[in-house]
């Protein structure tokens, strides 16, 4: 239970945060007309988001082999996440600006953080129950 | 000379500022493949002489030869090399580690001085295993001591005690928590242990543990008279 | 993987797993602390060093009623323009006391295209410059043509070497290091480009200043006095040239680094005292915490002791759990700070509105060594008093007669 608990709801929370944050607090430049390189990645880091929290949702109801793929799949989407601002699609090269002093750091944090609970999760649930 | 061998053996506590001897002049041999029981109120000394040989106790007067060493004189590192290889000492509380499985309990003696002689570790894991089906509780194994009863524990550690094949085994109360099958499996290990030229001293209250020993002894006091008549 | 004693500290941490979380999780707060505290100063201190180098000044006259807009032109302000005209700066630089006198010409860009911001445009006089080509010399080194740009660092230069600036592309010769400061925001350019720029900006949006003004428009006045002057008393000479010029503003850098150094002394002093009264407490609940498990803990050793196991083993054992507590705590603070002091170092500066300049990779090793050492170091010596405990023979006794 503890580890069902421990292989979902950190992937629940942080999928949301990284749908949620790119749309409210770390969100893009605004103020201008023409759609830049930071408002493709705010999408960009929703969607994933959405997938994250997904997958965390699934991991739920299912049997510990099956998380252990849901999470390593997380972990993958959440290097996809930060890809996303640095390599992919990248962000606005003004330092200053809200979406590179903020979102971008959020972005990375967050999908950091992903990656480590998910570590955590694989290896809690591919540990046989009783030692051997 | 004998393996064990007492000799005007001391202690003095003070208890509300009155000193008392725990142990008073106490004089004795054990000598290897001998049996030897001490029987005794709780409080007379017991513990504390028991204590007292395996160093754990510093005593007021009088000294301890093991195997031709006197433990007054060792140094702390040959005395726990000395507890280690030459003693096994079963205690009457409980002394099982309990962050260690009981199969880990019974191996940690063998592998602490890792320097002399350092076997197999399937050797190892084979005579613990072996010691803890004689005394019936192979079982539980994986178990940690918290999951076992007190007569399991105990047998626990008497196997822990065995596992270095000590010359000298000293057991306090070892049938304090058994049932009789228990309580005759135990003393006939220890029996056994005797006949293959351990020397055993046993501290008990249990008439039925006596018949196994060759001799008997009373501490009354902390003075110990050797009894008549068995 | 067969148990020995090597081993058993690793057991002892894994089967008491609340006390080794609770113990771990002091540990982090403290390595946490100590590390992005130190961070944070070492950041805030070279950023006012970069501060000081680039304030080479020690007068600047600006028009009257902008010295507030100049001051926060050099620290941590948005964009301005403003002007006096180039006839007045010539006076100035006569004035008596003046060793060395530079014009400079402050405009506000506008912001264009997306993700740009608005840039601050310094037009300087390379032939009398003594402020920004010393530092400017250490990354570029030749001559600023006319039209051609110096960025900050934090300029946005697109990647054919251009900035778009009022609808023209301006050729980068050089990207500038960064200063922590304002200036990072900023593109340079030859004063005789200037004019260029006020008429690119009527083109397409509104223009900066007048055009007739283009031409002669300075902004400030940088002058280094000379031997036995004060900045003060040169003030007082330029104010007595001409009467229109006692409402001209005078702004001393030398005074601004003073204040921004007074408050980054006392934001760092504030640090420090919560990070030393953050350390005691937890050195408090650390030895708290591992002397009450020193009392539950005497049975267990009692029986180790019975075992064989001398006491440089038993102390051992202590040692080895404190310091794997210790060090790994340690490194997951520093890890955790680090999470959150890197990537969001622009904003971090951008809130403290103090000169904020990320120090280099070899004393970020330094501070992290530092901060992993302390609280391995900590964590050992709060499980000193429990190895004294436990060392004394006494401890022992508790096995007697069943107590």
């Amino acid at each position: 239970m503890t580890k069902k608990l421990f292989a979902a709801v950190p992937t629940i929370v942080l999928g949301a945060l990284i749908a949620i944050a790119p749309q409210t607090f770390a969100h893009a430049c605004q103020g201008h007309d023409v759609p830049g390189a930071c408002h493709y990645s705010q999408q960009a880091a929703t969607g994933i988001g959405i997938v994250i929290l997904l997958l965390g949702v699934i991991a739920l109801f299912v049997e510990a082999k099956v998380r252990i793929g849901l999470n390593i799949a997380a972990a993958l989407n959440a290097i996809l996440l930060i890809a996303v601002p640095t390599v992919l699609i990248g962000v606005c090269s003004g330092a200053m600006m809200h979406c590179r002093a903020v979102m971008l750091p959020t972005l990375i944090v967050l999908g950091v953080l992903t990656i480590v609970f998910a570590g955590i999760a694989v290896w809690l649930d591919s540990r046989p129950a009783k030692r051997s | 000379m004998a393996l064990l061998a007492i000799t005007d053996l001391t202690k003095c506590f003070t208890r509300r500022d009155k000193p008392f001897d725990a142990v008073s002049h106490v004089n004795l041999m054990v000598d290897a493949g001998e049996f030897v029981a001490i029987v005794g109120r709780s409080g007379n000394g017991k513990s504390t002489l028991i204590n007292m040989i395996a160093g754990l106790v510093r005593p007021t007067s009088g000294s301890v030869t093991i195997d031709g060493n006197v433990v007054a004189d060792l140094s702390d590192r040959e005395l726990s090399l000395l507890r280690n290889r030459t003693i096994g000492f079963v205690t009457q509380s409980q002394t099982l580690l309990s962050n260690l499985t009981v199969l880990d309990n019974v191996i940690l003696p063998a592998t602490m001085f890792p320097e002399d002689k350092a076997p197999e570790p399937e050797q190892l894991i084979a005579r613990a295993e072996n010691l803890l089906k004689q005394l019936g509780v192979a079982e539980l194994m994986e178990s940690y001591p918290r999951e076992l009863s007190g007569g399991e524990m105990r047998r626990v550690s008497i196997a822990r005690a065995l596992m270095n094949s000590p010359k000298l085994l000293i057991a306090d109360e070892p049938t304090g928590d058994l049932d009789q099958e228990s309580t005759d499996i135990v003393m006939q290990l220890l029996r056994e242990q005797a006949d293959s030229g351990t020397a055993v001293l046993m501290v008990t209250h249990d008439p039925d543990a006596l018949r196994y020993a060759d001799n008997v002894y009373r501490m009354d006091a902390g003075v110990l008279t050797e009894q008549t008549g068995q | 993987m067969l148990i020995d004693m090597n081993k058993l500290p690793f057991e002892n941490l894994k089967r008491k797993p609340l006390r080794t979380t609770a113990l771990l999780a002091v540990v982090v707060v403290l390595s946490l602390a100590l590390f992005g505290g130190s961070i944070l100063a070492t950041n805030l201190n070279t950023g006012m060093a970069s501060m000081e180098r680039r304030l080479g000044a020690d007068l600047m006259v600006v028009p009257q009623n902008t010295a507030q807009k100049a001051e926060a032109l050099l620290t941590d302000g948005s964009p301005t323009t403003f002007y006096l005209t180039k006839d007045v700066a010539d006076q100035i630089s006569q004035a008596d006391g003046v060793a060395q006198a530079t014009q400079q010409t402050y405009i506000s860009s506008l912001a264009a295209a997306c993700c740009d911001e608005k840039l601050q445009i310094i037009g300087y006089d390379p032939a009398t410059d003594f402020v920004i080509e010393p530092w400017v010399a250490e990354q570029f080194d030749g001559t600023l043509e006319d039209g051609q740009m110096l960025a900050g660092a934090n300029v946005n230069v697109s990647a054919d070497g251009t900035i778009e600036l009022y609808g023209r592309d301006w050729p980068v010769v050089a990207q500038l290091a960064s200063t922590g400061t304002n200036l990072d925001n900023s593109v340079f350019i030859n004063q005789t480009t200037v004019p260029a720029m006020v008429e690119a900006s009527a083109k397409v949006a509104t223009q900066v200043m007048p055009e007739e003004y283009a031409g002669k428009a300075v902004s400030s006045v940088l002058i280094n006095v000379a031997e036995g002057y004060t900045a003060e008393t040169v003030a007082t000479n330029i104010q007595n040239l001409d009467a229109s010029f006692k409402d001209l503003g005078f702004v001393y850098p030398g005074g601004i680094t003073a204040t921004t150094r007074t408050s980054l002394n006392t934001l760092v002093a504030y640090l420090t005292l919560f990070i030393a009264v953050l350390w005691v407490m937890g050195a408090i609940v650390l030895i708290a915490v591992f002397s009450t498990s020193a009392n539950e803990r005497k049975r267990e050793f009692a029986s180790l002791r019975i075992m064989g196991a001398t006491r440089g083993m038993l102390n051992t054992i202590i040692l080895k759990e404190s310091a794997v507590i210790g060090l790994t705590g340690g490194v997951l603070g520093v890890a955790v700070a680090s999470l959150v002091i890197f990537p969001f170092s622009s904003l971090i500066g951008r809130q403290l509105q103090l000169p904020y300049l990320q120090a280099g990779p070899l004393l970020i090793c330094g501070m992290i060594v530092l901060a992993v050492a302390s609280a391995v170091v900590l964590s050992v010596v709060g499980s000193l008093l429990t190895m004294w405990r436990l060392g004394r023979p006494e401890a022992y006794l508790t096995l007697r007669e069943g107590e």
